[in-house]
């Protein structure tokens, strides 16, 4: 193998963990952890959306490509603070911007998202603090029709519940 | 081409400039942002704008659509069991570039102080600027965008963010 086969292998290993999403270093780093981690891929899916009712919530399901989930309960959070920063690094430069950001006390949530073209792409949420971290990721192509209408659905049953109709997560 | 390259700092001068006049509002902000004694809330533009886009027929949710649909961001630090209330108002209050905003409307009640600032082109407000300082409360609040005070004083509500009742008094003042 010459020098010039290697380079380009490294070079090429280079890239593509460059291009490994950021979320998903973090995810596959801490999946195995004492927690919960686990990938809805998009044929899981598909098939539950076969047994949704409504077309319209079928159609908007099937606009989900993955599901990423990884919750830390009860359990000192083992996602290291020099993570976090390359994340947000990494973040920055792949266009996943900061939607909402609330900090009280030692309790952080975010939520980010990528959008091109009117198209949400990715939408990340994070919550973390010395005891607990979440993180759920959601890619997929969805537009702005599916979330008008999973808020319409979210309001009506919230005002069956009686719930607040502004998520807690921008509420202090 | 010479020209060009004269011309060319002079433009990065202005654009420098024009970029630095909240810098100090801003750095202010980022100072405490991972200060834990603080509570600190940021919404993007583009959450505005994606807010914006989304049509319900819930009346409270359109009533608040059209609130935000012009806002360009909303920064928050605000703390209610602060030491140095007063102390972390006059530190914020020096960082206040008074030649670009006029003042709307101050307030003083006992120990408890309120300002707030407006920066406008024309008829339009870009920004708005509220600081509240009392021996153990402290408020940041930042909006920009296109802003009609009627509208923003009846975010206050909704936000449920220390201080940010204060906007309430924009309408008194009106009135």
């Amino acid at each position: 193998m010459t020098a010039k086969t290697i380079f380009i292998a490294a070079l090429f290993l280079l890239v593509l963990g460059d291009a490994h999403t950021q979320d998903a270093r973090l995810y596959w780093k801490y999946k195995d952890y004492d927690g919960v981690a686990f990938t809805v891929p998009r044929l899981a899916i598909d098939i539950a959306a076969a047994f949704v009712d409504k077309g319209e919530d079928r159609a908007w399901l099937r606009r989900v490509n993955k599901v990423r989930v990884m919750v830390f309960e009860d359990v000192r959070n083992p996602v290291s603070e020099r993570d976090m920063r390359r994340f947000n690094r990494r973040a920055t430069r792949r266009h996943l911007e900061d939607m909402v950001m609330v900090r009280d006390g030692k309790t952080h949530v975010r939520v980010m998202a990528k959008e091109r073209r009117s198209i949400l792409r990715k939408v990340v949420v994070f919550s973390h603090s010395p005891e607990e971290f979440v993180l759920v990721t959601l890619k997929g192509k969805l537009r702005w029709d599916d979330v008008t209408r999973a808020l319409k659905k979210y309001n009506k049953e919230s005002k069956e519940e009686d719930k607040p109709l502004i998520p807690a997560v921008i509420r202090t | 081409m010479k020209k060009l390259l004269m011309m060319l700092p002079l433009f990065l001068l202005a654009a420098g400039s024009a970029t630095a006049q909240n810098d100090g509002i801003t750095r202010f902000f980022n100072q405490y942002v991972d200060d834990e004694r603080f509570t600190v809330v940021f919404v993007s533009p583009k959450m505005f704008q994606m807010v914006a886009k989304i049509e319900t027929d819930d009346e409270d949710w359109n009533k608040f659509r059209d609130v935000v649909k012009d806002l360009g961001g909303l920064r928050v630090l605000t703390s209610d069991s602060i030491g140095d209330g007063i102390a972390m108002y006059k530190a914020a209050l020096s960082k206040v570039p008074t030649g670009e905003y006029s003042e709307l409307l101050t307030v003083r009640d006992g120990q408890e102080n309120v300002r707030i600032w407006i920066k406008d082109s024309g008829n339009i407000i870009n920004e708005l600027l509220l600081l509240v300082g009392s021996p153990d409360e402290f408020t940041l609040l930042s909006f920009t965008g296109k802003i009609d005070l009627d509208k923003i004083s009846s975010l206050s509500k909704t936000l449920d963010i220390k201080g940010a009742d204060q906007l309430e008094k924009i309408k008194q003042q009106k009135n």
